[in-house]
């Protein structure tokens, strides 16, 4: 054995990451955007919209007006495959922003403190150290709290504390990165500072925090479902597999599907997006 | 008068507590001059402060004390230089490979240096034509130009390291172990590469090597450094000839030891 990695894992389970693993992982993540992205196109649903004749129906009953209920309906009446189908599209847009910002705010910060050096990174490496004391997940239930529910709020409470992960990774590549030779022959010629990061040291820390955003997408839909399930996400005009998780916890013994459909669900988006970037943490982590 | 002139110069990368219980200078005092055309090779065994004195000249690294002149006027680090200061002073670097960014091509490496001096810039023709000119200048083959570090020999980075430096005229080349890396055959080329720029673009040459085989190639005269201090400056022959500081003789003995094995 040549290193030995400590990393927390999403999931208990260790499957070894093959290409053939990998491959299948990113099948089933093309699904999960395929139906999450096209799929409310097709299947109508409306949030409010109850019907009290068709509750609680088991997956592929028929409604009183004769159409299919082809996964079952909730305590309200609700279509299941309608939740499932525009609960994937919330996650994935979720998911998408909040990786987005953390990427954008974690590879800026990272790369400067990382290049400047001096006060620069004392201070950003202040604010990371106490970001990293607070779990995540409570910043996030605090913040998402304090404000009116709503996506823009849910985004920036899991954003918060989500960039520290890729400004640690940023600014630590960013330091080997800046004694290369060709970043002193930049500085040599007067490369201006923010044109030696972009050109000089990004397309190096790209790739392996490319391969992080796969990780930290699994976390963002994660908690994004946790904070619906508690309430504090996403307000119940929008559809999100957490809150329909909530939902069905009352009828976890007559109606088992509300609850565990949607939770199927999230766990196999949250498996293949971790295996997935398993591989490229293998394949692009250790980039020159 | 000279080109470019240290004076005392004092580095040492201890922190200050480190300092004061007595830890040794990297460098210690270190006064040398280059003049116009002229080649001065620093030599010295490893860690006696060669790439630091070679950094604090280019302006990337500070020193603690001491002044760098360029022209009579002292400069600073490298963010704080007048352009045509920066312009003025270019280095190559030990690793051949690392010194060029692997994911530029030649051309927009070379365009880069053009970019940032727009004075430097070739006015009365296309960048391509100047940068296939200046590739031959270097001895490559202009079709050099749409490849990437990756795809070149050490010797082929070497030449891109040094049009690079030359697309914008500098008056001291500042080069560190420059040929350190490469075989021998490869190291007289650039060697002879470098004698011929010389004479051609009336540029000076700080030249830091470890190496006494190559400082009889190419200096003029040759400063010894040793434990960060510099022990002997001598002109290239006298210094062959009549070696003045014991460390000097130790050295050459060494490098004789060499050649005889
Ligand atoms: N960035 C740095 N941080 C800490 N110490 C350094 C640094 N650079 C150099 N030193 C130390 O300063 C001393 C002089 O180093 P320098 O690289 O100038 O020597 P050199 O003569 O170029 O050696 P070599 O022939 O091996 O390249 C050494 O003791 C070295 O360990
Ligand atoms: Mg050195």
């Amino acid at each position: 054995m040549s290193a030995i990695t400590v990393r927390t894992r999403l999931w208990p389970v260790r499957l070894r990451s093959t290409p053939a693993v990998a491959t299948a992982a990113a099948v089933v993540l093309a699904c999960y955007l395929l139906v999450g992205l096209v799929g409310p196109l097709l299947i109508p649903y409306d949030p409010v919209a109850t019907s009290v004749a068709d509750r609680l129906l088991p997956i592929g009953a028929v409604r009183q007006d004769g159409t299919l209920a082809l996964l079952g309906t909730d305590g309200a009446g609700r279509d299941m495959l309608g939740q499932l189908v525009h609960g994937a599209r919330t996650s994935i847009v979720i998911g998408v922003s909040v990786v987005a910002t953390c990427l954008a705010v974690g590879l800026a910060l990272g790369t400067l403190a990382g290049y400047l050096a001096g006060w620069t990174d004392v201070a950003i490496s202040r604010l990371i150290d106490v970001l990293m004391a607070f779990p995540g997940i409570l910043l996030a239930i605090v913040i998402a709290g304090l404000f009116d529910q709503g996506m823009l709020v849910v985004v920036l409470a899991l954003s918060v504390a989500g960039w520290v992960a890729f400004a640690r990774l940023a600014r630590g590549l960013t330091l080997s990165l800046r004694v290369r030779p060709w970043v002193d022959a930049a500085r040599l010629i007067g490369v201006p500072t923010p044109v030696v990061i972009v050109r000089h040291i990004i397309p190096f820390v790209i790739g392996p925090v490319t391969a992080l955003a796969t990780t930290e997408f699994a976390g963002a839909v994660l908690s994004e479902a946790g904070l619906s399930f508690l309430g504090l996400g996403l307000p119940s005009s929008t559809v999100s597999w957490g809150q329909v998780i909530a939902n069905g916890k009352d009828y976890l013994d007559t109606a088992w599907w509300i609850s565990a459909l949607p939770g199927l669900a999230l766990t196999g988006l949250v498996v293949s997006t971790g295996l997935l970037g398993d591989h490229l943490t293998q394949r692009l982590g250790s980039s020159r | 008068m000279s080109l470019i002139e240290v004076r005392d110069l004092v580095v040492n990368f201890h922190s200050r507590r480190e300092r004061r219980r007595g830890r040794p200078n990297a460098v210690d005092g270190v006064s040398l001059a280059v003049r116009p055309d002229e080649t001065l090779a620093v030599v010295g065994e490893s860690g006696s402060g060669k790439t630091t004195v070679a950094r604090c000249v280019a302006g990337l690294q500070t020193p603690q004390a001491g002044t760098v002149l360029f022209d009579g006027a002292p400069v600073g680090r490298v963010a704080k230089r007048p352009p045509e200061v920066r312009r003025a002073i270019q280095m190559v670097f030990q690793d051949p490979a690392a010194s060029l960014n692997p994911r530029m091509t030649v051309r927009s490496i070379i365009a880069e240096t053009w970019r940032t001096h727009r004075s430097a810039a070739p006015a009365d023709r296309s960048w391509d034509d100047a940068i296939a000119e200046l590739l031959r200048d270097v001895g490559l083959d202009p079709g050099v130009a749409d490849r990437r570090a990756p795809s070149l020999s050490g010797g082929q980075c070497q030449r891109v390291s040094i049009a690079r430096a030359l697309a914008l005229r500098p008056r001291l080349l500042v080069c560190d172990e420059a040929v350190s890396a490469l075989d021998v055959s490869v190291q007289s080329q650039i060697l002879r590469l470098l004698a011929g720029l010389r004479a051609s673009r009336e540029l000076a040459i700080l030249f830091i090597t470890h190496d006494l085989g190559v400082v009889r190639q190419i200096a003029d005269r040759v400063a010894v450094m040793h434990q960060g201090r510099l022990v002997e400056t001598a002109t290239a022959d006298d210094l062959f000839e009549r070696p003045g500081h014991p460390y000097t003789r130790k050295l050459l003995d060494a490098a004789l030891d060499l050649e005889g094995a």
